[in-house]
This record gives C-alpha cells, sequence and structure tokens, in this order.
C-alpha cells in the first residue's frame, strides 16, 4: 500500500514538472498615446476705434494719422508658447452710403494701418511693430499667453476729395 | 548429507540464475513538438493625434489604424494566437505642472486590425481583443501584421496640453 501511494506520488510529481514544461507564453509590445490640445485663438476689442473724427476738406493733400495708442485695442489669447501668425492689408473707405442719402459724388479713401503690440502689457509701453505676414508668441504671464494689439494709421486726402461720412472694414487676421 | 544438500541446492540457484534471464523489449514511438516561440515587435508608426485646437465643441478624434502604429507577430505557422488589448488614459498632468492650467484625461479607444502575412495595409480585418487569429506561414514562419488606431473623445470643456498615455498589445498561444 505504502509503495503504491509513492508510486502515485512520483507520478503525480511527474505530471506537475511536465505541466510547468510547457507554461504559456506571452509576449507583450508598447507604444505611447499622444495628444496635444491647443488652446484656439481668441481675439477681443478691448478699447478704442478708428474713427479720425471730422476733417474739413483740405485744399492740399493732407496725410491724416491716428496713432495706435490712439486707435484700437485687441486683446489676444492663445496657447502657451505657440507662434501666432498676424496678417492685416489697407482698408477701402467709401462715402457711397452717405451720398445715397444726400447726392454729391462718390468717392473713397485708403486706409493704411499701423499695427504694433505690447506683449501681455495692456497700457502702451515699449510698443513693436507688427509686420503684416509675420509670426510672433505671444508672452506668457501667469499661465497664460496674451498680446495686446494696438491699431491706429493714416487716411490720405486729396484736393477736392468728394465730401461725405466714408466707411469700410479693418480686417486683421490671426492664425496659427 | 546435509552438506551434500546444501551444496546441491547452491549449485542449483547458480545454475538456474543464468538458464532464464529476462530481457524483454519493446518498441514505442518518442516525440517531440518544437513550437516556435511567440514574438511581437514594433515595427513603425506612432499612435499620435498630433494638434488639435479646441474650438469648444465636443468632437471625436480618429486616426485609422493604417496611419497608426504597426506591429509584427511572429510564432508557429497555422498556429493560432490570442490578442489582447484595452482602452488606455491619457493624462496631461505632466504638462500642467510645467505650463499651469487644469488636469485632465481622454480615453484612447483602439482599433486594431490585422494583414495576416503581408506587411502591406490590404484587406484589413478587424481583430477583437481577446480573440484569436492564424498565424500565417511565411517561409517557415507564422507571421501577423497588427495595425492600430483609433478614436479620442474632446469634450467641449477639455483643458488644453498635451495628453499622454502607454497602449499595451499582448499576444499569447
Amino acid at each position: 500500500m505504502m509503495k503504491c501511494r509513492y508510486i502515485l506520488f512520483f507520478l503525480f510529481l511527474l505530471l506537475f514538472v511536465t505541466t510547468n514544461s510547457y507554461a504559456q507564453h506571452n509576449p507583450q509590445a508598447s507604444s505611447i498615446v499622444r495628444v496635444s490640445l491647443v488652446k484656439g485663438i481668441q481675439v477681443n476689442q478691448i478699447s478704442g476705434n478708428l474713427d479720425f473724427g471730422e476733417i474739413i476738406q483740405p485744399t492740399t493733400q493732407t496725410t491724416i494719422r491716428k496713432s495706435p495708442d490712439n486707435g484700437v485695442v485687441f486683446l489676444l489669447n492663445s496657447h502657451l508658447n505657440k507662434n501666432v501668425s498676424v496678417q492685416y492689408s489697407s482698408s477701402t473707405l467709401s462715402n457711397s452710403g452717405w451720398v445715397n442719402g444726400y447726392g454729391g459724388s462718390t468717392a473713397s479713401l485708403t486706409f493704411n494701418p499701423e499695427v504694433v503690440h505690447t506683449g501681455s502689457n495692456s497700457v502702451f509701453q515699449n510698443p513693436i511693430e507688427i509686420i503684416s505676414g509675420n509670426s510672433y508668441t505671444p508672452p506668457t504671464s501667469a499661465g497664460i499667453a496674451s498680446m495686446n494689439i494696438w491699431v491706429g494709421g493714416s487716411i490720405e486726402i486729396i484736393p477736392n476729395q468728394p465730401q461725405g461720412d466714408y466707411s469700410g472694414t479693418f480686417t486683421i487676421t490671426l492664425t496659427y | 548429507m546435509k552438506l551434500k544438500l546444501l551444496s546441491i541446492c547452491i549449485l542449483a540457484i547458480i545454475l538456474t540464475r543464468d538458464v532464464f534471464p529476462q530481457t524483454v523489449s519493446t518498441t514505442g514511438n518518442a516525440s517531440v513538438n518544437l513550437i516556435r516561440p511567440l514574438s511581437i515587435t514594433s515595427l513603425s508608426g506612432e499612435i499620435n493625434f498630433g494638434e488639435i485646437i479646441l474650438t469648444g465643441a465636443p468632437t471625436v478624434q480618429t486616426l485609422s489604424p493604417q496611419q497608426g502604429r504597426v506591429f509584427r507577430v511572429e510564432g508557429q505557422p497555422s498556429r493560432f494566437t490570442t490578442v489582447t488589448f484595452n482602452s488606455v488614459n491619457l493624462s496631461n498632468s505632466v504638462w500642467v505642472i510645467t505650463n499651469g492650467g487644469s488636469i485632465g484625461s481622454l480615453v484612447f479607444t483602439p482599433l486594431v486590425v490585422h494583414t495576416a502575412a503581408s506587411a502591406s495595409y490590404e484587406n484589413p480585418v478587424i481583430v477583437v481583443s481577446g480573440n484569436s487569429y492564424s498565424l500565417v506561414s511565411s517561409a517557415g514562419t507564422g507571421l501577423l501584421y497588427l495595425w492600430v488606431g483609433g478614436n479620442i473623445n474632446i469634450a467641449s470643456s477639455q483643458p488644453q496640453g498635451d495628453y499622454t498615455g502607454t497602449f499595451n498589445i499582448t499576444v499569447s498561444y
């Protein structure tokens, strides 16, 4: 009986050993998954305007200028440490709306913008020219990337420029 | 007399021991199946969704398996291998520690296909985690190419930043 038990034990042990000889093989591979979520560009008009006011028709060719610190201010918020491309161009102002109401001659003026930025400073200090088509990195302050953009410009008035209220739209485009 | 009888007995024992030796032999087949070990290797590509600009609207971004990462499984020809993988949690915590902002998480849901023994993206077959797929014989090696893409759901108020996580894929006999 004892001998039989030993035989059974030996057979069991043999079975255990042979089972472990063919243990499962589970190789694994890995890959890093990445995605960068970028804060969308936000731009808001903070203050000011591009109203040159009333100008008496000049008798000679005259350039009227509005400095950027007297113009309109925009605040740009964007993703940290990311370049923003700035684009703008001259605008055409027309008096056609006024002429439709009052008569006279339709004419146009060209508004030539001057654009500067003061970084995250909301005070007009140390302005830096913004050239259309160039890229700028809004500085980071308190974890936020922002840039104050100041827009002024000039209008050239020729002698005998038709009277009336001239208006047009200035567009500034910001892209990553 | 007794001594004589004892001598006869001893002699008988010695002689009979050599007259009836037991030698029995038989034959049986011995065999062993050597199985090629399973391996999985990352070949090319990456699971990178790139830059996504937040618009404030919820969106689902998808990376096709063809544009994702490719793995090659090698093993015993015609043997089945079980492929296992799971969704992955991505976090921007490391980016937030450096840059500030809010910590957020995303779930990467993998989409895995195989192209059998073809290294080209042809006739992809969806791979379901936990299912088994045959290793196709190619020059004596069983092959299975796995292509991994997937998608992520971006919430309307998802915090900005660089999100990362680790995708694991396991194969087994």
